[in-house]
């Protein structure tokens, strides 16, 4: 356990580096991108005091350009040592100290140079080296503590070490105390098996690691020799990272060199960009070297670079304009203050927005996204005769008001909450449950309740899920059932913080720790599934579901803890927890109060995904320090507005509909084609599978019949209860099993399957040609053609056929039928032709696509 | 460079979804794996667990209670012997590999069925819940998604009727890699659209979509239109084509060939393995990467091992020694590795004419590839308790077929928790067999 000042600065860090990347980075961060001619170099850090054998120095050398930006120019620069006996300088900008003295670097790069103070002191001292502070970190970057090697559970071919370095004392065991004593040979520090091996001397399965010309080779031999120490308690300890810079405006194909500096427990900070580790979050737009030299694509985004060194994380942000023509670059008027922050956003990329969608578009799309509803033919001819300026807000308010909203919505939710009859641990059965689970959902949300009192009655809920007395969110302690599953979905489902790797190591990408995890599943330590503790070990083979209780004690522990672990909040304070009281009703405290720095974000960030196919961050459940948001002022303000409306849903959803950015039209323009992720344009995506099925049975008008299963006798797909329902069409277009609490189980992918199934899947051909299908009626009925043509581009596209498809489809309807059509007397090829041209319609892309 | 290599790529799989994976990583792994792309496996899922003593590891010296009341009998190689039970096997053991010292913990049949066809261990008694991880099946198809082939990559051939999902699929893959279903009763019926859907008439509504879907393409730089138009394409070539149909249809083989693998009887349950191997052969011909064959039945409690056994073991005999000898004969060897097994072997000692779960041994067949044939790797102990020389793990065998597949079975894809999961948590390809 950490003492509390330093979490409570860590959460400080979190709060600031979720909501903006840096402050002062920010602050000081010019306009432009440096361009032109250089005024005036500078350098990082301003002078060098190198102290001991094993410092050194990252230079980052920043050229100011007469345009008022900068640009990083490290890698370009030469650099030339006063004395080169001092010290010497690589090509990348890093300062290797060789005897004690003082002396001054320059460097030079576009005309213009700056001069580095330096002083060596001690390079003939051997510093008593620690284990962990300075052995496992090589380890690390060279990959021999990865999952898929050493640091695996059962370690590769003998040897074992922590994942990622976690546990010092372990791979000291293992280097020291196992292998026979052949790992490390303090008299002969080179034929040690450790040094053999990594540098490919004699075989390795892992191939050659390290080079014997190397630094990390020379303090490897180094440490050996001075007898494998682990070092002294009182050694100090890493306390943070820095990366530098945090920020920065990059052009496409540019560098930029970071350094990374790392602060002890004694006041002191070094160097580590050489040990650190870099790994881009999106290749398609920053790549990052093992030196730390990142490197920008030609698209134009917010590339970030997650920096780690040991557990601790930093992010460098690059975010790279394009150049676009001043003239170009026109920015609509904001409908809100979404769009304030989007177009802010967009303007600093050189990313101009797409044209406003159609009417048609709007319709359509807010429908399927506010209530997984197609437009009947009469809305959408209403909606396009309707000259009211406002009336794409009127329909929000309206799609809102429909029953179909909270049905669509339960379906998300359901989702979400692993609404299921199968548990994970295999009790089948359960439709009363999920019943139950489901009709409270849609209740909530046709009613708005706050989605702060949404949660407290889940994460509170005891009792039984049916009766007088019911509170059906039990149904969610019955799918879960082990306080692990509950601290997994807990924290991804309401925090945006997937935490599960913390269960048994400390979080590779995060600051949470086994404390932290277990802190967390202390609240949930005295829930009572039937009359057992919620273990997970012996499910009561309840088919339907059971009640949830609290007992007066309970108690979890972490895989290697020794006492209980007490409930904390990710980030606060041990809690001291009356019997009397629920420890879950102190979590809920937590969680809603407006200062938690997760708790809204995570919601409006889930919502904004579900609008445009992307959260702010993404994945929309995965916020944390290093997976930082493309637009951090947008995700900031977004969770305010939540939080002072008092969390009020339709209120956040009418804000993202009204605004222009959702109205933006699919279609790209010049320089906006490639974005895919600052919202310059819509991002179509395929229609959700019960969405999908239901638009397919509304166009055809033969109805889906949801026996076989189905629980709460739902007449359309988005009003299904649970997972438990048999569909090949539902299966191929992606309805998730409800096995993870992540909407990304939901497959939006298109695939083969599909394909065969709109092709000629008796599912969709049954509806096509049906007696009473809308194919049999336009054959019988007797308006124009241009009529029924008229009305099923209205049913299928919400929009009338242009000139040109009106042509093409009046041509074909008048086709006579297929040589090869049956001859027999009942053959009915009379409706075929509308059964074509309906099954084209609903092949296509701009049907099966929301766009 | 990066820009270079990805961007087509992007467009061709972006909208597929990289389950996690970092395009770089999964461009990294494809590049990897294209050097193996026209290799495949056929899984014979053995299920319920069959006996190792009455099939490769007879113990004909052990007490009678331990040995069972059949024999042992020589084989092709030298000093190696199956049971009296598989005599067709016996005489082209020179062409096939058994693993005798495989081992593992798992005694119930929902975990282990999900263990061995994953190679992660799941909680125990999940008979009706889900397969948390991806089947090898799956994870073949995600890897080769963009290697556009007529047939689907994943496929299944059930052991009775519609395939439910008894060896797994896609789990946070995806459902778009859970396989294809299909069986030799039914054939070509599986790409069968309904009559009236005549082929002008198919044609026609190809025709007619081509010029409906006017919706730009260039609106999506994630690339599922694209992905789209190139699946339509090839549903249309598998419900108009031959290839497909024809993959599916047996009644295209000589009388002799289908006689060969076995036709139907009761022992297998009236669908015949024979018929379902022959099918996988036609399947891996046409270009499926990876097709399961259910041979279930092997839980042999009670009487089973004196009573159900022999008439089950002939079937399973003649239809594996046809499929060996079958992919000899038509140059398949190389390319196609057979992998028989089930989720666990059965006590050494008899209960009733019966043997009850044993994961603690149990045998493997593996044959084909490059992988070296006519050997037993590993022993078990005298009365057939646990490996003697050369203990293995399930996720051993599982390696090996990976590394038959060309895919690095290190590399991660990532949950929907963001956890890094590799393809196997431990395992290595089999030495002996190399």
């Amino acid at each position: 356990m950490q003492p509390t000042g330093v979490r409570c600065t860590r959460i400080a860090a979190l709060v600031l580096a979720i909501g903006f990347a840096s402050g002062t980075a920010r602050a000081a961060a010019p306009e432009v991108v440096g361009r032109g001619d250089v005024r005036a170099l500078s350098v990082f850090p301003e002078r060098l005091a190198l102290r001991g054998s094993e410092r050194v120095q990252q230079l980052v050398v920043t050229a100011h350009h007469t345009n008022g930006g900068v640009s990083d120019t490290t890698a370009r620069a030469t650099f030339r040592v006063a004395d080169p006996a001092v010290a010497r300088v690589e090509a990348n900008g890093l300062v290797i100290p060789l005897k004690n003295g003082s002396t001054e670097i320059t460097a030079q790069a576009g005309g213009q140079q700056v001069t580095v103070a330096v002083a060596v002191e001690g390079v003939e001292r051997e510093e008593p080296i620690n284990f962990a502070n300075e052995i496992v970190p090589i380890f690390t970057k060279l990959g021999c503590n990865a999952g898929a090697c050493h640091g695996k559970t059962s370690g590769q071919n003998g040897l074992r070490l922590s994942l990622l370095g976690f546990e010092p004392q372990v791979d000291y065991d293992a280097l020291t105390r196992e292998g026979r004593g052949r790992r490390l040979f303090p008299a002969a520090p080179q034929s040690s098996l450790l040094l053999q091996k990594s540098t490919g001397a004699v075989p390795h399965g892992g191939g050659k690691r390290l080079r014997t010309d190397s630094r990390d080779y020379q303090l490897l031999v180094r440490w050996v020799r001075a007898g494998a120490p682990f070092g002294r308690d009182s050694d100090p300890t890493v306390t943070g990272i820095a990366v530098i810079p945090a920020h920065r405006l990059v052009a496409p194909r540019a560098g930029q060199q970071v350094a990374v500096t790392a602060h002890y427990s004694d006041g002191s900070q070094r160097d580590v960009t050489a040990r650190a580790e870099f790994s881009s979050n999106d290749e398609e737009l920053v790549r990052v070297s093992g030196t730390g030299l990142v490197e920008t694509n030609d698209r134009p985004g917010e590339g970030s670079v997650m920096v780690r060194f040991l557990g601790h994380v930093g992010v460098f942000r690059a975010t790279i304009p394009q150049d676009v023509p001043a003239a170009k670059m026109v920015l609509p008027e904001p409908n809100d203050f979404i769009d304030t922050h989007v177009f802010a956003k967009l303007k600093q990329l050189g990313l101009p927005p797409s044209a406003l969608c159609s009417d048609g578009e709007f319709l359509r799309r807010a429908s399927l996204d506010i209530i997984g509803t197609l437009p009947s033919v009469a809305e959408a001819e209403k909606f396009l005769a309707d000259k009211n300026p406002k009336k794409r807000e009127k329909l929000i308010d309206e799609l809102l008001e429909r029953p179909a909203y909270a049905s669509y919505f339960a379906l998300k939710w359901g989702d979400i909450l692993r609404n299921r009859q199968k548990g994970i641990v295999g009790v089948g059965g359960g439709a009363a449950r999920t019943t139950a689970l489901h009709g409270w959902i849609r209740e909530s949300l046709a009613k708005n309740k706050p989605y702060d009192q949404f949660v407290r009655e889940i994460l509170t809920a005891k009792g039984e899920f049916t009766g007088a007395r019911a509170q059906p969110p039990v149904g969610w302690y019955n799918v879960l059932r082990t306080p692990e599953a509950l601290v997994d979905d807990t924290a991804q489902v309401f925090l945006g913080t997937r935490i599960q790797c913390a269960q048994c190591h400390h979080h590779p990408y995060e600051q949470w720790s086994q404390d932290d995890y277990w802190g967390l599943a202390a609240f949930y330590a005295r829930v009572q599934l039937g009359n057992a503790p919620a273990t997970g070990k012996a499910p009561p083979a309840n088919r339907n579901g059971l009640p949830v209780a609290l007992a007066r004690q309970g108690h979890v522990t972490s895989p290697q803890g020794k006492q209980y672990a007490k409930p904390r909040p990710l980030g606060g304070a041990e809690l001291d927890v009356p019997a009397d009281d629920d420890p879950r009703q102190l979590l809920v405290d937590w969680m809603v109060s407006p200062k938690n720095p997760f708790f809204a974000r995570a919601l409006v960030n889930r919502y904004w995904a579900h609008f445009f196919g992307r959260g702010i961050t993404e994945m929309a459940d995965d916020l944390r320090v290093t997976n930082p948001p493309s637009n951090p002022e947008l995700l900031d303000a977004l969770a305010k507005e939540f939080v002072e409306h008092k969390y009020d849903l339709k209120h956040l959803i009418r804000a993202i509909c009204r605004s222009r950015t959702y109205q933006l039209s699919s279609d790209p323009n010049e320089y906006n084609a490639k974005d895919r992720q600052n919202f310059a344009r819509f991002y179509p995506r395929r229609l959700p599978a019960e969405v999908l099925l239901d638009a397919i049975d509304h166009a055809t008008g033969v109805p889906t019949k949801f026996g076989n299963g189905a629980a709460g006798n739902p007449t359309r797909a988005i009003e299904l209860v649970d997972e438990a329902v048999k569909s090949p069409l539902l299966a191929a277009f992606g309805k998730p099993d409800r096995a993870s609490a992540c909407e990304c189980e939901r497959s939006g992918g298109v695939t083969l399957t599909q394909s065969l199934l709109l092709i000629g899947s008796p599912e969709l051909h049954n509806k096509l040609k049906d007696r009473a299908s809308r194919a049999a009626k336009l054959a019988a009925d007797t308006r124009p053609v241009a009529e029924k043509v008229n009305e099923l581009y209205l049913l299928v596209y919400s929009r009338p056929p242009t000139a040109e498809e009106l042509n093409l489809a009046t041509g074909f309807l008048a086709k006579p039928p297929p040589a090869d059509a049956p001859k027999q007397p009942g053959a009915n090829t009379k409706q075929w032709p509308y059964e074509d041209l309906l099954w084209a319609l609903l092949n296509s892309k701009e049907f099966l696509f929301n766009h | 460079m990066l820009e270079s290599t990805s961007r087509r790529n992007v467009l061709k799989f972006g909208a597929l979804g990289l389950g996690g994976l970092t395009l770089p990583d999964l461009l990294r792994l494809r590049a990897a794996e294209k050097a193996a792309a026209d290799t495949a496996v056929i899984l014979l899922w053995m299920d319920g667990g069959p006996t190792q003593f009455e099939t490769y590891d007879p113990k004909p010296d052990a007490p009678e209670e331990y040995r069972g009341p059949n024999k042992a009998i020589k084989t092709k190689v030298n000093a190696v012997h199956f049971c009296e039970l598989f005599p067709k096997q016996a005489a082209l053991a020179d062409k096939l590999a058994v693993i005798r010292s495989c081992a593992h913990k798992e005694s119930g049949h929902g975990s282990a069925v999900k263990n061995l066809n994953t190679g992660y261990p799941h909680p125990p008694n999940t008979n009706e819940g889900t397969f948390l991880y991806p089947a090898v099946g799956a994870t073949v198809a995600k890897v080769r998604e963009t290697a556009r082939r007529k047939l689907p990559h994943y496929v299944c051939v059930p052991t009775v009727g519609v395939f439910k999902g008894e060896t797994g699929g896609g789990a946070y893959l995806g459902t778009a890699y859970e396989p294809f279903g299909v069986n030799p009763v039914d054939g070509p019926k599986a790409v069968q659209v309904p009559g009236e859907l005549t082929a002008e008439r198919l044609l026609n509504r190809k025709v007619l979509l081509s010029s409906v879907d006017t919706l730009r393409r260039d609106v999506d730089a994630s690339g599922a239109l694209e992905g789209m138009d190139t699946f339509t394409r090839q549903a249309f070539e598998m419900v108009t084509g031959k290839a497909a149909r024809e993959a599916l249809d047996l009644s295209l083989e000589p009388a002799r060939t289908r006689e060969a693998y076995g036709t139907g009887t009761a022992a297998d349950r009236g669908h015949s393995w024979g018929q379902s191997l022959l099918l996988a052969r036609r399947l891996v011909e046409a270009g499926v990467s990876f097709v399961t064959v259910g041979c279930g039945g092997w839980d042999d409690h009670g009487d089973g091992i004196t009573k159900n056994l022999p008439r089950r073991a002939a079937a399973f005999d003649s239809a594996v020694s046809a499929l060996i000898a079958d992919l000899h004969e038509r140059g398949l060897n190389k390319k196609v590795v057979v992998l028989a097994w089930g989720e666990f072997g059965r006590t050494p000692r008899i209960n009733k004419g019966g043997r009850d779960h044993w994961p603690g041994s149990m045998s493997v067949l593996l044959a084909g590839g490059d992988f070296k044939m006519g050997q037993v790797v590993g022993s078990t102990t005298e009365k057939g308790e646990k490996p003697k020389e050369r203990p293995l793990h399930p996720n051993d065998v599982l390696a090996t077929v990976y590394k038959h597949l060309g895919i690095d079975h290190t590399k991660a894809f990532t949950n929907p928790a963001g956890r890094p999961v590799p393809i196997l948590p431990h395992g290595e390809p089999i030495a002996e067999l190399l």
